[in-house]
This record gives structure tokens, sequence and C-alpha cells, in this order.
């Protein structure tokens, strides 16, 4: 048993997403990110979560924290029933440096965290797996 | 006196040297105020009966100093406060004292607001009242501005210690999301000041944003200080909420500036690519003070020709 | 003394500012480490100004340069303000042609030259404080 656990936070409404806020913060904390990487983790996971109020009405955040002590670090997904982005391509686009609206922050998300991947297609709902590393 | 073990670790324990050097306090300031004390300090008697008559008027009266044991050793720390002042001797010692007098108030749950009032009336009664031409032309403007930045330095500390000592006391009593509604403080004259703490949604950046504009419109501030210590996540939405309340804030003529911007929250903010535009944004709740002073302009009333 | 993938951008406060000086290759470890340290320094010293002396450097890429650009917006935010000095012509022309985001960015040609303009800026505000104070401004009401 690889002894990986999941904790799953369901978002329906925004109260959920503070619940999911502070899910983040414990658990990167209980894995042992400092000050920083819990707010990265926790900004990166408000995101998500307010993503999939905003274009899908329910969804949930899965945490997996990866606690082999050789690659220790949590692995955190975001999925949603919605319609998918139907343009991945351009909500992928960094637009940092023109500065005008920010769309599903999924750029900013990327940065915020090590690894970063996107599973969508119109109609078929939408997942955002993240990852950070100690 | 005992100092309690779950004192709070102030993250900015800023120095002795580098508040004077804030607060653009010199030595000769301090020189200024030890000659004028000594001039001064006879009253101490007066100031006492003077300040009591008046907080006999105030409701705080009734409610934290009717029973006459507080009230002698609250009158005796008061002494202290105004020798120490006077004495100014501005070392870490001095500044220690000044936030356990922060810690002292936020203790007895006695609202910034009183503390205001109760230093503009200290400050009247020790500069006007008291003043009977003791100092040369020359000296007496100088004097009465190295009082004025001793008082800002002092008064910084306390709201400093307050403030978190109040997102403390609230973090502690509720880790759950926070829908306690935290009243805005009226500062100095002009400047108002409101800690955030724990998580914004929508719902409480509009409750947030309501209080901050009735309060600019009740008192005509000039100046509004949203500390964000406390807050645990800035994301865009987060953002989007305050961007929009500094707005709001600059039509009715009120600049709002941002404090308590941890290096955790700046990093966040600049990765996810959130442009702050002109909005003031400072590390810790003294900078955002020292420029509120700045901006208002605060001054003590020139005793020989007034203003205005 | 540097080599290879150790080094650290050092911090350190003068009067009012912090000073850094970049001696190593920003590597992605050596600009995430000069971040976090930079970040600690402001939040704990109330500084005015940020000024870090790129002149140690012969290349920096864009995405070397962005890193730092990120980092220093960060401070800005925290309230201070950062200068990046000494860049040299050829690390100047190659971020202008690709096309590197440098709105904003304040600079000066070396240390020296930032904290003579702080100075300058804030010997003219202390003078226009001092005559308002005084009581014996012309121009009030």
């Amino acid at each position: 048993m690889s002894g990986s656990q999941e904790f799953r936070v369901r978002i329906l409404g925004e109260s959920d997403v503070a619940v999911a806020v502070m899910q983040a913060q414990r658990y990167s904390r209980s894995v042992g990110f400092n000050e920083a990487g819990c707010c990265r983790i926790a900004t990166a996971v408000s995101e998500l979560a307010r993503n999939i109020l905003k274009y899908a009405d329910s969804g949930e955040i899965v945490f997996r924290p990866q606690l082999n002590p050789r690659h220790k670090g949590i692995e955190i997904s975001a999925l949603d029933n919605g319609p998918g982005i139907a343009d991945l391509e351009l909500a992928l686009t960094d637009r940092y440096s023109t500065g005008k609206t920010l769309g599903l922050g999924l750029p900013g998300v990327r940065r915020l965290m090590d690894d970063f991947d996107v599973q969508t297609a119109p109609g078929q709902g939408t997942r955002v797996t993240i990852r950070k590393w100690l | 006196m005992a100092v309690s073990v779950d004192r709070i670790d102030m993250c900015a324990g800023l120095r002795a040297t580098e508040l004077m050097g804030l607060y653009r306090l010199a030595d000769q300031d301090l020189a200024r105020i030890r000659v004028y004390g000594e001039t001064v300090l006879g009253r101490m008697d007066d100031y006492v009966s003077d300040f009591y008559a008046w907080l006999r008027t105030t409701p705080e009266f009734s409610r934290y100093f009717a029973d006459p044991d507080k009230l002698q050793s609250v009158q005796q720390m008061q002494r202290q406060y105004w020798v120490d002042f006077f004495e100014s001797n501005v070392n870490d010692a001095y500044i220690e004292k000044r936030r356990v007098v922060g810690e002292a108030h936020a203790r007895i749950g006695l609202s910034l607001q009183s503390y205001f009032a109760a230093m503009n009336l200290s400050l009247a009664l020790w500069t006007e009242t008291y003043y009977d031409g003791q100092l040369s032309a020359d000296e007496h403007g100088p004097t009465m501005l190295a009082i004025a930045k001793l008082m800002h330095l002092d008064t910084s500390l306390v709201v400093e210690t307050f403030s978190r000592m109040v997102s403390k006391q609230l973090t502690e009593q509720s880790r759950a999301m926070m829908e306690m509604s935290t009243p805005v403080t009226a500062l100095w004259q002009d400047i108002l000041m409101l800690p955030v703490v724990g998580i914004i949604d929508s719902r409480r950046a509009q409750d947030i944003m309501a209080a901050m504009l009735a309060k600019i419109a009740e008192t005509r501030s000039r100046v509004i200080i949203l500390d964000i210590s406390g807050v645990a996540v800035v994301d865009t939405a987060v953002a989007n909420h305050l961007i929009k309340i500094t707005k709001a804030t600059r039509l009715m003529g009120c600049e709002c500036t941002i404090s308590g911007v941890s290096p955790a929250i700046a990093q966040t903010i600049v990765e996810l690519g959130i442009d702050v535009g002109d909005v003031k944004t400072t590390a810790t709740l003294q900078d955002s003070l020292v420029d509120a002073f700045k901006r208002t302009g605060t001054v003590l009333q020139d005793a020989r020709g007034g203003r205005g | 003394m540097s080599s290879g993938s150790g080094g650290r951008i050092a911090v350190h406060a003068f009067e009012d500012f912090l000073i850094g000086s970049i001696q190593v290759e920003l590597s992605d470890a050596v600009a995430a480490q000069f971040r976090d340290d930079l970040l600690d320094a402001v939040h704990g010293s109330g500084a005015r100004a940020v000024i870090i002396d790129a002149s140690g450097l012969d290349v920096m890429d864009l995405h070397e340069f962005e890193h730092l650009r990120r980092t220093f917006r960060m401070a800005e935010i925290m309230g201070t303000r950062t200068f990046l000095v000494g860049l040299s012509p050829g690390i100047v022309a190659a971020l202008v042609t690709l096309d590197a985001d440098t709105d904003g960015l304040e600079t000066a040609l070396s240390v020296e030259h930032a904290i003579d303009l702080l100075h300058a800026e804030e010997d003219s505000f202390s003078e226009a404080r001092m005559s308002t104070v005084a009581g014996e401004d012309d121009d009030v009401g």
C-alpha cells in the first residue's frame, strides 16, 4: 500500500472556498512547508476553488499530501463537471506583462507552484492538478 | 511589573533608533522636551485632577474606572507615563513600556477611540493649559514640534500593539470563517484604521466597504489604513475587492493605504500577476502610520498664531 | 570564491536603505533565495529603498531579468522603492531587444548615484515640511 491519503472538499458555495483554503493551509503546514510555501499553496487553491464556482456551479478540491521522505510535498486537484475550457491555449497564455483581465488566472497559479497540468475538453469538465515539493 | 508569558512577539520589532529615524526625532528634540518637561511637570497633580474631571464625564469611566483601587493604580501608571515622556529617554526600554500600554488597553477592552480622545486632552493640557510662556519665542515652535513627533511615535506603538492583540484575539477565538465585524477606528485627527482578519469573501468585502465609507462620511477622515496582516490569502478575487475598496474611498476624498503585506502575500500578489495600480501598500502598520501622519500633515496648533 | 550553484546575494542595511550586489550567476536557486532574503529584510527594516547593484554581471538573460523584476515588484508592494543599478550596455541592449518589461523600473548609474538621488528627494521634502510647520506659511487659508 503506497499509503497516500486523499482528502476531498466539495465546492458548492462560497463558504466552501474558505474551507478549502483552510484545509490547504493545514495540510501544507503538516507536510512541512514554510510560511511562504503554505501561502502559495493556499492562494492557488483559493483561485482554483473560485474558478469552480464561477464557471461550473460545483466541483471538488482533492488534497494528496506526499509523505515519502525522499519526495515530500503536496498534490492538489481541482475537479468540476462544468463546460470545460474552450480555448485552453489562450487560457494558459501569460498576459502578465499587459496586465489586463486575468481570466481564469491559470498562468498565475502555475507560477505559484512547481508542477501544473490541465485536462479539459468542451462539455467534459476540467481537472487542474498542481504540485509543490519541499 | 511582571511580564506575562504569552506576550505578543512583534515580528517587526523596530528598535528605538529606527523608530526615532522614522519619526525624524533628533537628540535636540528630546533635549527640548526635557527642558519643557522641567518647567511643566510640577503641574502633575493638576494634570491628574483635570484629566479625571474630564474622564468622569465619559461613559468609559463608570465601566472601567469605578473601582477606586483600580483607579489608583491607573493614575500611578499615568503619572509614570508622563514622567517618562518628558524625560524622553527614548531607548529600547522606553519602546517596551509603550507597547505594554497598548497591551494593557487591549486587555481591558478599552477602545482605541477612547485612548485617542484621552491623548488629545492630555496634550492640550500639557502644551496649552499649563503653558505660561516658559519658552522663548524661537524655542516654542521647535519644542511643540518635538512633542508632537514623540506623541506620534508613542501612539503608533500603542496602536500597533493594540491592533496585533486584537487580531490575535480574533484569530484565536474562531478558526472558522470570520462573521464578526470589526469596527472602523478613528485614530489621530483625520486617520481611520481597520484591521481585517481571516478570509475575505464577497459578502464580507461588501460589509467592510460599507463600514469604511460610513465612517469616512461621519468623520471626514482623509486617510484610512486597511491592515491585512491577519488575512490568510490574497488571490485575484480578494485583490479585486481591496482595489475596489480603495477606489471607493478615494471617491469620497479619503486615501486608503493597505498595510500588513507580509513577504508571503507580496509573493503571491506578484506571481498571480495582480496589478495594484497606484494604491499604497506597506509591509507594516507602522509604515502606514508614518505615511498617514505625513499625508495629513498632522501638526500641533501653533499657540502664537493658530490656523485658519 | 563563489562557485557553480552555490553563492548567495547578500543584502545589508545602510542608513534607511537596503543594498545588495549581484556577484554570482542568477540561477533559479540563487534568485529564489535572494527573493526570500530580500523580502524578509524589507519586512523587518522599514527600509525606504532597495538598491541592487548588477555591475558584477556580464550577462543577464530574459528569464533571470524577469525573476529579478518580479522580486522587485514584491518589495514594492511591501512599500519600498527598488533600484537596479550598474547594468552594462551589453545587458541593456540585450534586454531591450528581447522586449523585456522595464516599465516602472527605477535605475541609476551606481549605488552612490541612487543614494544621492534619494537624499536629494528627502531634503526637498523636509524643507517643504519645515516651512508649513513653523507657522510662517504665507499661502495657508
